[in-house]
């Protein structure tokens, strides 16, 4: 193994440990090992021959990838608040209403409240992505498919979950209208859904802990 | 009284150094700018502070979100640019902070350590 390859080989270990951390930290720390590693080798006094020696006793200091991870807080993160709640939360947002639909207006906010409840209790969100989720739409599908209702009572709409709907109809709104209508009133609740569970956080021990600590 | 048996004792100055670690890299940056090789490789060869250099930046990371440390690039000589790591005036002022506490509480452990020495048979 070339010494480029060495470390290739640990930074592509420490990317895959650092999968656990927020990105932005995970580009940093990255990016720092990185340049610890180029400066080792620059430093090392003899490039060639004793540089392989110099580098792997560079990495060998360095640790662990896992424990560096570790370090920047990435232990908690297995041990953290199951993913399944916040799933739920971002399923009911979309089709909770949907299932309430068939008792009717109070299920349909009774089914979407609950996802919303679940959306505002959850440590993993920040306030704007919370309401972000609440906003787009209130009622989640059952909003668009009542309001799809409204709009042209004699429409006629297939597809519904996931794939853009197409609708045809006598009366109501004209084609060239109705479909851009269509496909964002569809498009914006999964986007808000896949959204928010990608910026699910990690629990910050900076975050939590004590003020006036600097370890965590 | 709360006993300790001598595993135990290992582990606890473990801890305490893990806790102590930030201010020593911040007394590290009192009066002088180092880029992160430099000041990692200053820590790791004192004496069982580190462990692993690696867990260094980590922390680096955190004083530099608490805004203790600052950083800027610099070109360097030989090789490629440095991110070199100062101290903030916050930090200055945890450092100093943290210089009274400690100075007390170690003249009080070392006398309470000279005491139970002197009282020995």
């Amino acid at each position: 193994m070339t010494d480029d390859e060495l470390v290739a080989a640990y930074l592509r270990r420490l990317r895959r440990a650092a999968r656990v951390l927020p990105r932005a930290r995970r580009q940093q720390l990255v990016d720092e090992i990185a340049e610890h590693i180029a400066q080792a080798r620059a430093s090392a006094a003899v490039p060639g021959e004793g540089g392989s020696e110099a580098l792997r006793h560079a990495l060998e200091r360095l640790g662990e990838p896992r424990d560096i991870v570790a370090a920047a807080g990435g232990g908690s993160v297995r041990t953290a608040r199951p993913a399944g709640l916040d799933v739920a939360a971002v399923a009911l947002l979309l089709t909770g209403g949907i299932a309430g639909l068939i008792i009717g207006i109070p299920g349909v906010i009774a089914g979407w409240g609950a996802g919303v409840l679940l959306l505002w209790v959850s440590p993993r969100w920040r306030w704007p992505d919370k309401l972000l989720g609440t906003l787009v739409w209130p009622g989640g599908f059952a909003a668009v498919l009542l309001l799809g209702s409204l709009a042209g009572s004699a429409q006629v709409c297939s597809g519904g979950s996931g794939i853009a709907t197409r609708c045809s109809g006598s009366a109501g709104l004209p084609p060239w209208l109705a479909i851009p209508i269509t496909v964002v009133a569809v498009a914006g609740p999964i986007l808000v859904a896949i959204r928010l569970l990608r910026a699910r956080r990690v629990q910050d021990p900076d975050e939590s802990a004590a003020p006036q600590l600097i370890a965590s | 009284m709360y006993c300790m048996v001598a595993g135990e004792a290992t582990n606890q100055v473990a801890q305490m150094r893990r806790g102590l670690l930030p201010y020593c890299v911040l007394a590290m940056l009192r009066g002088t700018e180092r880029y992160g090789f430099e000041l990692v490789r200053a820590l790791g060869s004192i004496e069982g502070m580190v462990t692993s250099e690696g867990t260094i930046y980590p922390l680096l990371g955190r004083l530099r979100r608490r805004g203790l440390v600052g950083t800027s690039w610099r070109e360097s000589a030989s090789g490629p640019p440095r991110r070199y790591y100062r101290l903030t005036a916050a930090g200055k002022a945890a450092l100093a902070d943290f210089t009274g506490a400690w100075i007390q509480l170690r003249d009080s452990v070392d006398e309470l350590l000279e005491a139970e020495k002197t009282d020995l048979p």
